[in-house]
């Protein structure tokens, strides 16, 4: 908290409290003010700029990588595991 | 009371288990048969180091785990970059004005772009894969934390309550995550 007000002082933020302005904005969680500081540091900062474009990125690449149905091995391919498994132990 | 191994049964209870883990980190299923295969004959060459201390499914887990971030470590190297080149991660985020007086954002801008739109199949799978591994490296807390929020949407009053943190531990864990996950894609994906 003592963190949120010290950091709404200043319209002018810096790119530590932009970065995480981004990262709470792309949740919805920043208040209109924040959001304001926020827009008037990415005019002027391409990297914040490009972190905002990133942070998304992020989040889309993980959910297209955590998606999907649980997948399982082939009979086939198992049936082989168990006679290398068995060749191992005997 | 120790846990203990019992081989012949690994295929019936993990194989599947193990086979949808290395599916969601590789993407490919012939890779993953050969990582599970992989796993199997590790583990059993290794029975002697297990302890007994986690699950036997726990430690093939491990296994595999290692098996995938070495198979990613072997096939990043040829995309690999200098992390020089991209400046600390850190950096991004001060405008530290180096010795020819150019700022770290000016000069990394180019570097620091993450090429992930326009890719093959098979590009799009070891992306997912690298993503996964680098996700895998994250303290535990902040890869529950950022996994719940990111890809199960929960709730932030779900979350804090869950790991018993304040909103703003909360953003800063799951803002950190993020860094560290683009920080780890620099390092191992560079679009060719």
């Amino acid at each position: 908290m003592e963190q949120e007000k010290k950091m709404s002082k200043n319209i002018f933020i810096n790119c530590e409290q932009a970065g995480l302005f981004t990262t709470i904005n792309e949740i919805g969680e920043l208040t209109s003010y924040q959001k304001i500081q926020l827009g008037f540091h990415n005019l002027v900062c391409k990297i914040c700029k490009l972190w905002a474009k990133q942070s998304v990125q992020i989040t889309l690449l993980l959910k297209k990588a955590f998606e999907g149905e649980p997948h399982k091995m082939c009979e086939k391919k198992k049936a082989e595991l168990e006679k290398d498994i068995d060749q191992l132990t005997a | 009371m120790a846990n203990t191994l019992i081989p012949k049964d690994w295929v019936k209870n993990y194989a599947d288990y193990l086979y949808n883990h290395a599916m969601y980190r590789t993407r490919n299923s012939a890779l993953s048969e050969d990582l599970v295969q992989d796993t199997f004959v590790s583990a059993y060459k290794g029975k002697d180091n297990f302890k007994g201390t986690a699950s036997e499914k726990t430690w093939l887990v491990t296994i595999l785990k290692n098996k995938i971030i070495d198979h990613y470590r072997k096939a990043s190297t040829r995309r690999q970059i200098n992390i020089s080149q991209l400046g600390d991660a850190a950096d991004y985020f001060f405008d530290t004005a180096t010795e020819d007086g150019t700022s770290n954002h000016r000069r990394t801008a180019g570097g620091a772009q993450m090429q992930t739109e326009g890719l093959d199949l098979t590009e799009q799978n070891e992306l997912n894969g690298i993503l996964l591994s680098c996700f895998d490296k994250l303290p535990e807390q902040w890869s529950e934390i950022s996994k719940m929020k990111l890809v199960d949407d929960a709730t932030t009053e779900e979350i804090t309550a869950a790991f018993n943190i304040t909103k703003s531990n909360f953003w800063v864990i799951l803002h950190r995550a993020k860094l560290q996950l683009r920080e780890c894609l620099q390092q191992n994906w560079v679009n060719q």
